[in-house]
């Protein structure tokens, strides 16, 4: 099963709306039928020759029939059409197929080209049995044309033969066994042989006519021939025949008594619309199906240009539409974005402003910080004065000095003493403890005591105003 | 052979597919790049306004500190410091001037100077130490030593800011003859002249 096929069942599964058409050998009938209900019919009068005609004929039945659908199936018998029955040898299809090429070119009856199908029948003993059904491709080629103008699909375009092949699956057949359906239908006399799940295992024609012998006679002989056949190489029962016919054409009772097996008639009383009806619910994939494959793709082909169709559509409104949203909210904002960005400038202007005034005040805070608070208090007076109150009567000072390095004050006091030796000692180990120990804790070396007596020994005092004893008090104050 | 059959020329319909399977493309493409352009746009535009918004933030939080800073009071800040600052030189002689006449109330003579080879930076962007040597004497017999005291908390308390590095007092036995002072003082150095 194709791809179109699956494609056909799957889609397909609404109600049947078909116009289902009968060309046999000119005469022209039409049924409409609407949701699986046969709603109208039309018969052509007189015979149809050439293909105008035939374009004519389906658009009077499309009005004729008021069909409102564009599904057609059509129906064929022609006496230029060719029906085969082979017996090959069994060989790959990939065999099969050139010498099937081969023996259509051979058997047509016409300069133009001929289209073939092919259905297998059965292979029995190395043999096989094959239906060729040879057209010429004008013909489809001209029917396809005639329903690409009336707008309409072509579904089946089939040989009358493949409603009697259809018709099997209606007869009662018990499990093995095998059934033969003899039908007349337009003059031809065919043989199908099936079991008992319908499908046709035997196709036999009976040759064209022979007048010296009698129609009964001849079917019942080819009758028994099926019967024969089918017993030796399959093996299979045949306990009744059926007889599918018009009664002026061929009766049972003429067929009867030159088969032994029981004949019975069809259930069924056909009329060409029951044919009509068989013909549109035939399956689209049967294997005598003249309808060319591109044109039974179509309706997927249609569907999915449809539904790439829509796909882009889709893409591009979804596409132009996000744009058109995303175009639309960007000019919407556009002002205020506008407005930020200045909003932005002079903010940052604003900020630089604020940095630089801030800048300046902190500098200007800064710079007076480091005016009114990075001196040092001054100590010199204070400690003069204090140095004033310590002093003792009998020291007389020549030289006090009071210098800053850093943070500390470097002192020197220079003088002398007017008393003696033990005493100007006493005096001036008294001064320096209360130096000392005073309010500034002055730090006083020890290297006066040193010169103190340094003088003594070198006898440098003075002797006429009294002892007198210098002496160089220094240290230092942090 | 199959192996090289996808590189057979497609046929019409083929070409059909492909074209509009380019168009389709080519269109979702344009489309889909103005989208993303506009699209960057946006959010770049998103990302402006937060950023304004945090710069707002920013700047609110400047003008904060600078109210904090007190810039009202500023300027007469500017002016109190300004009064411990010597001006320029005339100031400075007028504010020597101003010593000289405290010491002639203790019977003190001033003289002073101004060391120029010994002109420093301050520490201070805009100022410059003027270093000088204060030189006083007793204009009687008497003791200056309660003078010289005196004139050193006056010159302590005399305006301007003044760093004292030494003071010397020399005496002759009988009484202090001299006081030396070795100080600097600020000035502006906006207006100072070459000396």
């Amino acid at each position: 099963m194709g791809l179109s096929d699956q494609f056909h069942k799957t889609f397909s599964r609404k109600r049947l709306t078909v116009l289902s058409v009968s060309l046999v050998n000119g005469r022209f009938r039409a049924m409409s039928i609407i949701n699986e209900s046969i709603h109208r019919s039309w018969e052509r009068p007189g015979v149809i020759l050439r293909s105008e005609a035939l374009h004519q004929a389906i658009s009077d039945a499309i009005h004729h029939t008021q069909f409102p659908g564009t599904h057609i199936s059509i129906l064929v018998e022609d006496q230029q059409f060719m029906t085969l029955t082979l017996q090959l040898p069994a060989m790959p299809l990939t065999d099969l197929l050139p010498i099937l090429e081969r023996k259509a070119q051979q058997a047509k009856t016409w300069e133009e080209p001929a289209a073939w199908r092919y259905h297998l029948g059965i292979q029995v003993r190395g043999t096989q049995s094959i239906q060729l059904e040879i057209w010429p491709q004008r013909f489809i080629d001209e029917v396809t044309q005639i329903c690409e103008e009336l707008g309409l699909q072509l579904q089946q375009l089939v040989p009358l033969s493949a409603l009697l092949e259809s018709q099997l699956s209606t007869l009662p057949v018990e499990p093995g066994e095998a059934t033969i359906l003899i039908s007349m239908l337009e003059g031809k006399v065919m043989f199908v042989a099936g079991g008992e799940d319908g499908t046709s295992f035997l196709i036999r024609h009976l040759a064209p006519a022979q007048d010296w012998v009698p129609l009964g006679e001849r079917v019942g002989t080819e009758v028994n021939r099926t019967i024969m056949f089918i017993n030796q190489q399959i093996n299979l029962p045949i306990p009744q025949i059926w007889f599918l016919g018009k009664e002026e054409q061929l009766t049972l009772a003429e067929v009867q008594p030159h088969v032994s097996t029981p004949i019975l008639p069809c259930p069924v009383n056909p009329d060409w619309k029951y044919w009509l009806w068989v013909g549109a619910n035939l399956p689209i994939n049967l294997s005598n199906n003249f309808t060319p494959p591109e044109v039974r793709r179509a309706p997927m082909r249609k569907i999915l240009m449809k539904t790439a169709a829509a796909t882009i559509a889709g893409f591009l409104v979804l596409g132009v539409g996000s744009t058109g949203i995303i175009e639309g909210y960007f000019a919407k904002n556009q002002d205020h974005f506008q407005a930020t960005t200045a909003q932005a400038m002079a903010l940052q202007q604003g900020q630089q402003q604020w940095i630089s005034r801030l800048v300046t005040i902190r500098t200007k805070r800064q710079w007076m910080q480091s005016i009114t608070h990075s001196s040092i208090s001054s100590l010199e007076g204070p400690f003069l004065g204090y140095l004033g109150t310590v002093l003792p009567s009998s020291t007389i000072l020549n030289k006090v000095s009071v210098k800053r390095t850093n943070a500390n004050w470097d002192v020197e006091i220079t003088g002398s003493t007017a008393t003696n030796l033990p005493e100007s000692l006493l005096l001036l180990e008294q001064l320096a403890k209360q130096l000392a120990d005073g309010p500034y804790h002055m730090t006083v070396h020890h290297d006066w005591r040193d010169q103190l007596l340094t003088q003594t020994a070198t006898g440098s005092t003075q002797k006429t105003t009294g002892p007198r004893y210098g002496f160089t008090l220094k240290g230092h104050i942090s | 052979m199959n192996r090289m059959q996808w590189i057979t020329r497609p046929d019409r319909q083929q070409m059909k597919t492909i074209g509009v399977a380019l168009l389709l493309v080519g269109s979702l493409t344009s489309i889909g790049w103005m989208s993303a352009n506009r699209f960057l746009g946006i959010q770049a535009s998103q990302d402006q306004i937060q950023a304004t918004i945090g710069l707002e933030q920013e700047v609110s939080q400047l003008r904060s500190q600078y109210l904090e800073a007190n810039p009202e009071s500023l300027g007469t800040d500017l002016e109190q410091v300004d009064q411990l600052l010597i001006q320029n030189f005339t100031h400075l002689a007028q504010w020597a001037q101003g010593l000289q006449q405290q010491g002639e109330q203790w019977n003190l003579q001033m003289q002073y100077r101004i060391l120029k080879t010994q002109q420093t930076s301050a520490p201070v962007e805009g100022l410059t130490v003027v270093p000088m040597e204060v030189q006083l004497a007793p204009r009687g017999t008497q003791s200056a030593y309660r003078a010289y005291l005196q004139f050193l908390h006056a010159l302590e308390n005399s305006g301007p800011r003044i760093d004292i590095q030494e003071v010397t007092i020399t005496g002759d036995g009988q009484k202090a003859t001299q006081l030396n002072i070795g100080l600097s003082v600020w000035m502006k150095t906006i207006d100072s002249v070459e000396l």
